[in-house]
């Protein structure tokens, strides 16, 4: 039995004699809580994107120059970010830099394409040399950057290399795989991010302990898994329209973040509820494929059928987390939920027309509209459970407050996902 | 589900709309030209059209040409702009000098439509407007496919040899430009065109940093050439060596589109960020060289700064839309 379990079973057995808290829900707007979530989705959008646009650009593709499209928009949303932060100048320099790394990418990637040694050699070793110079920049800007930001900058672009190789060699495995990897780092390099930065400036980011408090963590942990759902659903999506190699692949990563999803749920509500959510779930992913096979065989009635059982699966989904929190309305869930189904469907549609810059532009909105759910779904899960997911990582049942000089061990998705960032 | 889910949007809406120097718009900006060019096309179809003495232009004055070209241009919201650089010899002379105080107004009057065909420097009459299926790009040079960091691509020669010369990410990493790194003296990148054209058209983007004191594109031919110069204190267009017409002054870290009508004998300048504010120019027609057969860019001033071309496009006489 491991330490982390008994703080678990400890945290689960308070949690049971707690009544549900009657405050407000942990305040997501402090801008240290909306930096952080602002970093890790910005960059864990990258991630996906770049992927994408070097899987299009392998393969040649006409939707190559709109996921760069897509691309750039996400890297305006992060200058933008850094603007904020550091002013014009840095957002500037940012900008370059992260531009010139994409470029680099994408040499890359057109030389595996080409099967170019040489031009793949010069890309890399260019992609080298950014990363020094942008490891440069960020600890000039910031001196309390952490050295593991630096260093899983380093490993992101690694790893991307890999899976432009394992891409192009039709080892769509292993790349996908990578590619939650790489995904999942994104969010811990735009945690480091966002807590150097709230260290560097307390006074314009006030909620540092708010922001990286066992509440956000369930809700930051809500935001990758459902953001990640999104483009893994639409891939999937896509790879069946199209009847692509990388399909498999593709259900097979949609499927574990499926089951990473499901054992959030599972570490709250125990293992029944983790089940029945995993049902649920994963049925109306089999909707989607449903849908998709309708749209691609230009059957009405097969397309409405589709969309009829996801109607039911957003009923039944939203009366199982009512059932599950009180703080959850089932009415209001299914709002959301039929946004991200349409923003899903919707894409595919446009996909099949070849309108791919709609088709994209419609995902990134499901990527952003996820947000909604999770902060919905984040905050209902802290009220219910106001021990196991405090406000601030310092405070607990034993009465800690924030400037404690003895943590308490947290209790949030970081007790069965990792360390905590803080 | 509780209230906090407005914080998830929250989160982003209060990103600021991007503003990024060298490439907000930029796209949004590209689809507003394809509609103005299209939108110019079918006014010059209308207008061969009455050239041919169809029915229909009879009727029309030249008033209400005027206000057809307004409204095509204007609705299309943007100003197609078009403005060549040709120069010759301009790095030579070390940039332009300022135009006189009160030679930018008479050059720049409000966006106007271009003056009525003129007889162009060479070739055919410009009244006869060539159709569209004679419409041919003879050079087009993009960058978007040349590596990073390897120089501007085959075919180009730099000076001085030891020049900042090379691809950028910008605006973006597909959609990329030419940078020339301004050194202690000028630095100047040539290309042959594929064949020793009569130019008629010309067009590029260009970007400059803070610190650039002029920025030339040039066509180069025998005897002289033409050139188009920019600079933050204001450019000319020249003619071998001789300034044949002032042009505005250009901001520092924003996009432009020039487009040079040779056979018109006109500029445009255009604002790609703010495509209200799109300026002409005319400049005499009596041009010392109509043949050209190099591209030159350019750029000088301080050490560091640096300019950007991208979208350079030369069309022959007989390719003149």
């Amino acid at each position: 039995v491991t330490r982390r379990s008994l703080v678990l079973a400890a945290c689960v057995t308070v949690a049971m004699f707690m009544p549900a808290r009657t405050t407000a829900a942990p305040d997501f707007e402090l801008p240290a809580v909306q930096l952080r979530v602002q970093l890790g989705r910005l960059l864990g959008e990258h991630a996906l994107l770049v992927i994408e646009a070097m899987r299009t650009g392998i393969s040649g593709g006409e939707q190559f120059e709109v996921v760069a499209g897509a691309v750039e928009d996400n890297t305006l949303e992060l200058v933008a970010a850094v603007e904020d932060v550091y002013g014009p100048a840095a957002g500037e320099e940012f900008g370059e830099h992260w531009r010139a790394h994409i470029a680099y990418l994408v040499d890359y990637t057109r030389a595996v394409a080409a099967d170019d040694p040489e031009a793949q050699a010069l890309a890399a070793e260019q992609l080298e040399g950014y990363v020094e110079h942008f490891s440069h920049f960020l600890s000039s800007a910031n001196p309390l950057l952490p050295e593991d930001v630096v260093a899983d900058l380093i490993d992101e672009h690694r790893a991307q290399l890999s899976q432009i190789a394992e891409i192009a060699e039709g080892d769509y495995d292993q790349g996908y795989e990578a590619l939650r990897e790489t995904y999942r780092h994104m969010y811990a390099i735009g945690d480091g991010l966002a807590l150097a930065i709230v260290g560097q400036f307390p006074e314009r980011f006030p909620g540092r302990e708010v922001a990286f408090g066992p509440a956000v963590d369930v809700r930051v942990t809500l935001d990758r898994l459902l953001g990640e759902h999104v483009y893994l659903a639409a891939a999937v999506m896509r790879a069946r329209l199209e009847r692509a190699e990388d399909f498999s692949a593709a259900v097979g990563t949609v499927e574990a973040n499926s089951a990473e999803l499901s054992g959030v749920i599972e570490g709250i509500y125990g293992g029944a509820a983790g089940a029945a959510f995993n049902d649920l779930w994963s049925s109306h992913v089999e909707h989607y494929l449903a849908y998709v096979d309708a749209v691609a065989a230009d059957d009405a009635s097969g397309g409405e059928a589709a969309l009829a059982a996801l109607g039911t699966y957003r009923a039944d989904f939203g009366e199982f987390l009512a059932d599950a929190n009180p703080y959850v309305d089932a009415e209001a869930l299914q709002t959301m939920l039929a946004r991200h189904t349409d923003h899903l469907t919707e894409q595919v549609v446009l996909y099949r027309d070849e309108a791919y810059e709609d088709a994209y532009r419609i995902g990134r909105h499901g990527y952003a509209q996820t947000a909604e759910l999770a902060a919905g779904l984040g905050g209902a899960i802290a009220d219910q459970f106001p021990v196991r997911f405090p406000d601030t990582a310092m405070k607990g049942p034993l009465g800690n407050d924030g400037d404690s000089a003895m943590p308490w061990p947290s209790c949030g998705p970081a007790a069965w996902q990792g360390p905590h960032p803080t | 589900v509780r209230c906090a889910a407005d914080a998830g949007a929250a989160a982003f809406s209060g990103m600021r709309a991007s503003t990024s120097r060298r490439l907000r718009l930029r796209r949004r900006f590209d689809s507003d030209v394809e509609r103005a060019t299209a939108a110019v096309g079918n006014l010059r179809e209308w207008i061969t059209q009455a050239s041919a003495g169809e029915p229909a232009a009879s009727n029309v004055s030249g008033r209400t040409q005027r206000r057809m070209w307004a409204a095509a241009l204007g609705s299309a919201g943007l100003a197609a702009a078009v403005a060549v650089a040709v120069m010759a010899g301009g790095i030579a002379r070390g940039g332009a000098e300022p135009p006189a105080e009160g030679i930018l107004g008479a050059a720049f009057p409000q966006p106007t439509p271009p003056r009525s065909p003129a007889p162009a420097a060479s070739g055919p009459d410009a009244t006869v407007v060539p159709s569209q299926a004679e419409r041919a790009s003879v050079t087009a040079i993009q960058f978007d496919d040349v590596r990073m960091s390897s120089g501007l691509g085959a075919g180009w020669s730099v000076e001085p040899i030891d020049a900042v010369v090379g691809i950028a990410a910008v605006p973006n990493a597909v959609d990329r430009s030419a940078r020339l790194g301004a050194g202690d003296s000028p630095t100047r990148a040539c290309r042959p065109l594929a064949e020793t054209i009569a130019a008629a058209e010309a067009s590029y983007d260009i970007l400059v940093e803070s610190g650039i004191t002029t920025a030339e594109v040039t066509l180069a031919g025998d005897p002289g050439g033409l050139t188009i110069t920019l600079s933050g204190e204001g450019g000319q267009v020249s003619s071998g060596a001789d300034p044949v017409a002032s042009l505005p002054a250009i901001e520092a870290d924003t996009w432009y589109r020039v487009t040079v009508d040779i056979e018109r004998a006109h500029v445009r300048i255009v604002n790609r960020q703010s495509s209200a504010s799109a300026r002409d120019a005319e400049f005499s027609a009596s041009l010392t060289s109509t043949r050209f057969e190099t591209i030159c860019i350019a750029t000088a001033g301080d050490s560091g700064a640096a300019s950007y071309f991208d979208n350079i496009t030369v069309q022959s006489e007989g390719s003149h839309p």
